[in-house]
């Protein structure tokens, strides 16, 4: 299924990363099409920014539904040796949705500490559990990794404090008027905040700034 | 925290006949030095690291559930 977005920057770079990152894509998943070169004009007068049309291609390694249950069992073979070798008793549930197997990491009994220690400080552990995973998983099944995983749905709860956060942040510069700097954050925090924002009506956001100092701007529509 | 590191090493190389953990203790904490074939040394490493921070990143976390300090060696 083909998704295709416009967007306006000063430069066409900038239009086509704006674009990427709201795709959620990298530049070999698309086709980028520029309506419209960028002028500086003089003194601001004639100026006009660079207009792009980036279309997402349907990716080629879209799995299939037995393939991603297979990615889920091998993901959930795999830590359900390594929970017991950590002495843990917990469950995994492995959900396919989206063309992505979760699986997730359910304490058996009350053990919070237990799954507070697996998800970390800022997530750190759950983010190393992610990774071997996806090692794993690519060397059992030689395809790219489709799984994400997750421990009592934190990277949910984690999504929702954020669209909550950026939700807030979006009406009151609607009100205010004034732009309002978020903190840093990576490329799928700032995808979930352009998606939240664009769905408060009289802001726009972008992006500014270099990895991993990357932050989401939010201004009044002009 | 040995028999985890000898496992997530086994799950990710290609000869796991030749993964070895020694476990090295003082009163600091507890050493863990991980041995691998010397096709396979890439395998736990990853790029740029990565899959050795992560190993590292487990085992502490499996070691500060028994209160104790740890630290991977991977030797060559």
């Amino acid at each position: 299924m083909d998704r295709e977005i416009e967007r306006s920057a000063p430069s066409v770079e900038e239009a086509v990363e704006a674009a990427l990152e709201e795709l959620g894509a990298s530049e070999q998943e698309v086709t980028v099409e520029v309506l419209q070169e960028p002028r500086s004009g003089f003194l601001g007068v004639g100026a006009q920014p660079a207009i792009v049309r980036v279309r997402l291609r349907a990716r080629r390694e879209d799995l299939s539904e037995d393939e991603l249950e297979e990615q889920g069992e091998v993901a959930a073979d795999f830590l359900e040796g390594l929970l017991a070798r950590m002495g843990m008793s917990a469950d995994v549930d492995v959900e396919i949705r989206d063309g992505t197997a979760y699986v997730e990491i359910v304490a058996e009994g009350p053990d919070e500490e237990d799954m507070g220690l697996l998800i970390g400080r800022h997530g750190l552990t759950l983010e190393a559990l992610q990774e071997l995973t996806r090692v794993v998983v690519g060397r059992r099944t030689g395809a790219r990794c489709r799984v994400v995983v997750d421990v009592e749905d934190y990277r949910g709860r984690q999504r929702a404090r954020l669209v909550a956060r950026a939700r807030e942040a979006a009406q009151r510069v609607a009100r205010t008027g004034r732009e309002v700097e978020l903190e840093p954050m990576n490329a799928y925090e700032r995808k979930v905040v352009h998606d939240t924002v664009a769905e408060v009506s009289g802001v726009t956001s972008s992006s500014r700034g270099e990895e991993p100092e990357r932050r989401v701007v939010i201004r009044r529509r002009p | 925290m040995r028999e985890l590191l000898e496992y997530l090493a086994k799950e990710l190389v290609d000869d796991p006949d030749a993964v070895e953990v020694t476990e090295l203790s003082d009163d600091r904490g507890t050493l863990l030095q991980l041995r691998v074939g010397p096709d396979d040394m890439g395998k736990v490493i990853g790029r740029g690291g990565r899959t050795a921070r992560a190993i590292r990143t487990v085992v502490k976390a499996a070691a500060l559930r028994q209160g104790v300090h740890a630290a991977v060696e991977i030797l060559d």
